[in-house]
């Protein structure tokens, strides 16, 4: 199996970007890239293809689901994980981001201390473990 | 007849012969007498009319049987007088008129002639020739004819008519003296009377009718010329006449000659005849019609000619067997017609007997009322007083006549018993007079006190003498007393029988009553006012009642109608809506007829009808319904939310009726719609920030970005400690606002619930870490559970995070899982801290609701928690509670999941749990119900909170003494936890109305029977008072 390593965060709250920057880069030493909007992340997540991709699902213009639909016009997903974030919990909701092809979906606010191991958590069950 | 047989007579001695053959040629009586030898020789008509034998026609006059009288004196003719004496002496006769008496009594009239017989040459009288002509049939006629016309003449003198005459063919006309008596002529003015002049004396208006009614009568078209019309009298006035006549001679040529006929002065007739038609059908009406009264009336002679229906109620008999008949004969006794008889004939000093008896004072005008008896049909004897009097015709004083005599009697029988009756009553009135507790009254006309009782007087405040001495005029109020007087003298005049009021009187003290006055009148015999009867009921104190009642009436009323509290009243039974302020039925759109005509179940959507129900059932068991929420439909069919509740009240007539109070609640609901939008709004916004500020500080803290100073690590160790509560508050708040309005789903599945207790442990193990506390896990189940992990993970989590926050430094927090009955799981979480406050226990499980809100720092939490615990575990089937003793330590415990509690015994026995620590006691009540209620028994507090964390009960009946402490405890959790579940107090003591309150029952021991408590249980369970 493939070690995580590489992870790219769309959100477009500068805060949690910079959070979730020093969580994954400083505790979970990934390669993290950043992006403040989905139409960044049209532009720059293909090129960078991410173990997991972190996606915001409320995002001003395109939203989350949006990007995710349009990425996949672009990428492969067979090797990426993503993981919706969402302050919506309901689980019909979450079934409607796993049917859009997330692997699974983390709840704002989220445990920036925990996140890091979290991922890994579930990219060894992305990965059948 | 005329005979002269002197020239045939031979002059020879055969002359018997001669006189045999000349009387035998003679067709009627004939016969021939000498008077010498006194003989006669008879013809053959004469000898049988005499009563010879046959054969003989040869008698002596003394042999002569018959008898002969003058027609008019009717004395026997002496025998110089007989008309063959006068003829013998030389006497001619020429129809002499005689009566003749036959031997065989046969009394013939005869035309009688005679004339002597002289010899041809001697002139010696040779014999008296005597004819009789039998004349009886002719005499009889003349004789009917002239008693006839004498009657007639008798008439028209008793009728005042006059005759006349008139020749048709020469208009002469004759006149009786009667007839121009009438018109003030005398005979000889009117000799010179004709046609045309008489035409001229009638009414111009009236000689057509008249002219027309002869003209008929000449055609032969009626028998008689009657007519009526006005004739001038001499005087100028007119007369009415009658006039009435017939054709009664004929000339050769059967043409009509003379007519005649009368005159009758009908004037005063036609002037009387509508009045006298008047009063005539009013007498009949009245005899007729008058039943209580008997009149009897009679013709001059006593003959019945009416009969009553009074008399024949009285007699008996019927009118036909009494109208004919002669009285006094059937209808009085004998003797007491002789007795009065005899009296009568002593006064008058003439014989006075029979009907006369009843008529002689009568007749000669003084009427009389006598006592008599009646005999009746029946043998019965009545005593009646009968009044008698004649029947007079109308008519000028000198012709006034008796026409018949009337008899009135009233049935004295009846009167008797009346007065006895009435002697009786006024004992009775006598004595209710004095002993009533009414105030009674006799009032003289001019309103003195005349009679009064003791009620009155002490209704008054006066003795009876000085009541007695004043009237009530003085002590009525003034504003009464111009009614009391309008009334009174109604009474007087006879308008109205009898009156009450409600008046004010002064008592003597100057203290005013209120009183109801009943006045009615006495009068004597005549029918004048003797005094007044008054009856006066005290009723200051209904009327003070009455007052308060209305006013107090009005206060409700004005409260019930402005009161912004729907206000509905409603039958039981039906539903049906009895009245209904403004607030009620404002807000439906109804008018307030409209409203009136519905149910409750018109205006409650069909989903509420269980809600409803529910109410229904809870005002037969405990008389009211706790508040609930619903919604009614407006006019229009939309909905809006009300919060009702209501008691039941039993009317005065018996009916049951529901007051409901109804809030229209949408504004609430709008604002509280409001409220959470505003704060499902505002968490989501401060989620975004607080997830950066808790996430940078807890980067920080966590050193992830290098060493901090330790005085600033220590602020920032603040910081992230309340931006952590922060966030839990936060979502703790979306949570209880998802949960509330309906939006978590709960995604239910079978786990093993031993992973999901480790995870619970592991994730609260360093929580607890940092409070000092140790969590112990205890069980080891290989079980699984239908649940949503997430969900009871959260619950266990805050049910752990509490024990742990109130556990003491180095205290151990137990998590305990162990089976259940009926596949049901049991999770404890079990603390040795302070325990719960009691005053906080009836709060615990609501919304921010903490046991010291100021304690935040040594026990922080969101006060949400047990609530949001509580909707989850409930909305998971589960059933959370607690049992919790202060110093010791609480115990919170859910059941999971729940058995299916649908509350049809039809498929399961009810189970009831007793807490009773009288064994005995609880053992015969489980005796008494054993064949329907599975009865389980904890016969102290803490075995009985054992038993319901680990059963379902659908009922629980609870003893409040109990030796480890107060049944209130036990019922607080079952109420807080499962508030469905129907408790039923069942002590020996009283209890405290707080409790009473909020149960289903109360009974108490000495006051309930054992089967009283099975019947309440029963009745419980029947109406499904059951958990959800």
């Amino acid at each position: 199996m493939k070690t995580l390593q590489r992870i790219a965060h769309v959100d477009d709250d500068e805060s949690i970007r910079a959070i979730a920057k020093v969580a994954l880069e400083r505790i979970g030493k990934f390669t993290l890239l950043s992006c403040a909007s989905g139409v960044e992340a049209l532009e720059k997540v293909p090129g960078f293809a991410p173990d997991i991709l972190l996606l915001d699902v409320m995002m001003p213009g395109l939203d989350g689901p949006n990007t995710l639909k349009q990425l996949r016009e672009k990428m492969n997903f067979d090797e990426t994980a993503v993981i919706f974030m969402t302050a919506k919990v309901q689980s019909t909701e979450v079934q409607y981001y796993k049917s859009l092809g997330a692997f699974n979906v983390i709840l704002k606010p989220f445990d920036a201390m925990g996140l890091s191991d979290q991922l890994k958590n579930y990219w060894n069950q992305f990965n059948g473990e | 007849m005329t005979l002269d047989l002197t020239d045939k007579l031979p002059a020879n001695k055969d002359t018997l012969i001669f006189l045999r053959s000349l009387l035998e040629a003679n067709p009627t009586l004939a016969f021939a007498y000498h008077g010498d030898n006194k003989s006669f020789l008879l013809n053959e008509v004469a000898a049988d009319s005499f009563g010879l034998d046959q054969g003989t026609f040869c008698i002596k006059e003394s042999e002569l049987m018959v008898t002969l009288t003058n027609i008019d004196d009717q004395t026997a003719l002496a025998p110089e007088q007989t008309p063959w004496m006068k003829v013998w002496q030389g006497e001619t006769l020429n129809n002499i008129e005689l009566k003749l008496r036959t031997p065989n009594n046969k009394l013939m009239v005869v035309l009688c002639s005679g004339k002597l017989l002289l010899a041809p040459e001697s002139k010696a009288p040779l014999a008296a020739i005597i004819t009789m002509t039998d004349i009886t049939t002719q005499y009889e006629n003349e004789t009917k004819l002239e008693k006839n016309q004498h009657h007639l003449q008798m008439i028209l003198d008793g009728t005042n008519a006059g005759t006349w005459e008139w020749n048709v063919q020469t208009g002469e006309m004759r006149f009786s003296a009667k007839w121009s008596e009438l018109l003030g002529y005398s005979v000889e003015e009117l000799s010179e009377m004709n046609i045309g002049k008489w035409k001229a004396l009638h009414h111009p208006d009236d000689v057509g009718l008249s002219e027309e009614s002869i003209k008929a009568h000449l055609r032969g078209d009626e028998p008689f010329y009657n007519a009526t019309g006005r004739i001038k009298h001499k005087d100028g006035r007119w007369v009415w006449l009658q006039v009435r006549g017939r054709i009664y001679q004929w000339d050769d040529n059967n043409e009509p000659l003379w007519v005649a006929g009368i005159h009758l002065d009908v004037s005063s007739v036609r002037v009387f005849e509508d009045r006298a038609r008047t009063s005539q059908s009013y007498v009949e009406a009245v005899i007729n019609s008058s039943a209580e009264v008997s009149i009897i009336v009679t013709d001059t002679e006593g003959l019945i000619t009416i009969f009553n229906p009074g008399a024949q109620a009285l007699l008996g008999y019927s009118e036909d067997e009494i109208v004919g008949k002669q009285t006094p004969a059937i209808l009085h006794l004998e003797s007491e017609v002789i007795a009065r008889s005899k009296e009568l004939s002593a006064e008058h000093g003439i014989e006075i007997s029979g009907f006369e008896v009843f008529a002689y004072n009568a007749r000669n005008g003084i009427p009389e009322t006598l006592k008599w008896t009646y005999v009746c049909k029946n043998g019965d004897h009545k005593r009646v007083s009968l009044s008698t009097s004649a029947l007079i015709e109308e008519g000028l004083e000198s012709e006034k006549k008796v026409i018949g005599y009337i008899g009135i009697a009233i049935d004295e029988t009846a009167q008797l018993a009346a007065e006895e009756q009435a002697r009786m009553s006024t004992q009775r009135f006598a004595g209710a007079f004095d002993s009533t507790a009414v105030g009674m009254a006799l009032v003289s006309l001019e309103g003195g006190w005349l009679v009064v009782n003791d009620a009155l007087c002490s209704m008054l405040g006066y003795t009876r003498e000085e009541l007695i001495a004043i009237d009530f005029q003085t002590i009525t109020h003034p504003d009464d007393l111009e009614n009391d007087l309008t009334l009174l003298g109604q009474l007087l005049d006879g308008t109205i029988p009898n009156y009450s009021m409600q008046k004010r009187y002064y008592r003597k003290n100057g203290e005013l009553i209120q009183a109801l006055l009943w006045v009615a009148i006495v009068r004597d015999r005549n029918g004048d006012p003797v005094h007044f009867v008054s009856q006066i009921q005290n009723i200051t104190e209904e009327f003070k009642a009455r007052q308060q009642l209305v006013s107090s009436e009005t206060r409700l009323r004005g409260l019930f109608d402005l009161s912004p509290i729907g206000i509905i009243l409603m039958e039981y039974r039906t539903g049906k809506v009895l009245e209904a302020n403004r607030a009620v039925i404002a807000p439906t759109g109804y008018s307030y007829e409209e409203f009136m005509e519905l149910s409750d179940r018109d205006i409650t959507p069909r989903e509420h009808a269980q809600t409803m129900a529910l109410a229904i059932e809870q005002l037969r068991t405990i008389g009211r319904y706790e508040p609930v929420e619903k919604e009614h439909i407006r006019k229009d069919g939309s909905r809006y939310p009300v919060l009702i509740q209501g008691i039941l009240m039993t009317e005065s007539d018996g009916r049951e009726v529901v007051w409901s109070l109804i809030e229209d609640i949408s504004d609430r609901k709008r604002l509280e719609r409001i409220k959470d939008e505003f704060i499902s709004t505002v968490s989501h916004e401060l989620r975004t920030p607080l997830t950066s500020i808790s996430g940078a500080l807890s980067l920080i803290v966590g050193g992830v970005l290098g060493e901090v100073p330790d005085e600033i690590l220590d602020m920032l160790q603040i910081a992230a400690k309340s931006s952590e509560r922060l966030s839990q508050l936060v979502n703790d708040l979306l949570d209880m606002d998802k949960l509330l309005a309906g939006k978590m789903d709960l995604k239910l599945e079978l786990i093993d619930l031993q992973p999901l207790i480790n995870d619970a442990e592991n994730a609260m193990q360093a929580f607890a870490t940092a409070n000092g506390v140790r969590i112990v896990s205890i069980g080891n189940l290989k079980m699984r559970v239908r649940t949503d992990s997430g969900r009871l993970l959260q619950v266990l989590s805050n049910l752990l995070s509490n024990a742990c926050k109130h556990s003491n430094a180095g205290g151990q927090v137990e998590l305990h899982h162990e089976a259940g009955p009926e596949d049901s799981i049991i999770i404890s979480i079990i603390d040795h801290g302070k325990g719960i406050p009691k005053e906080f226990r009836s709060r615990i499980f609501q919304k921010f609701a903490q046991a010291d809100a100021s304690d935040t720092s040594d026990t922080p939490g969101t006060g949400l928690g047990l609530a949001i615990c509580k909707e989850i575990i409930e909305r998971l089937g589960g059933v959370i509670g607690y049992e919790s003793t202060e110093g010791q330590g609480s115990h919170f415990w859910i059941r999971l999941p729940r058995a299916q509690t649908e509350f049809d015994f039809s498929q399961r026995t009810p189970r009831v749990l007793h807490v009773e620590d009288d064994e005995d006691f609880a053992q015969l009540m489980k005796l008494q119900v054993s064949n329907w209620v599975d009865m389980d028994l904890a016969t102290d507090l803490t075995s009985a909170f054992e038993k319901i964390r680990l059963n379902h009960y659908d009922l629980i009946l609870l003893d409040l003494f109990l030796p480890d402490g107060h049944g209130e405890t036990l019922w607080e959790t079952i109420h807080l936890a499962q508030p469905d579940i129907p408790i039923v107090i069942l002590s020996g003591h009283e209890v405290p109305r707080k409790l009473a309150d909020n149960v289903a029952a109360v009974l108490l021991k000495d006051e309930y029977s054992l089967s009283q408590v099975v019947s309440t249980l029963h009745n419980i369970f029947d109406m499904g008072e059951a958990p959800k």
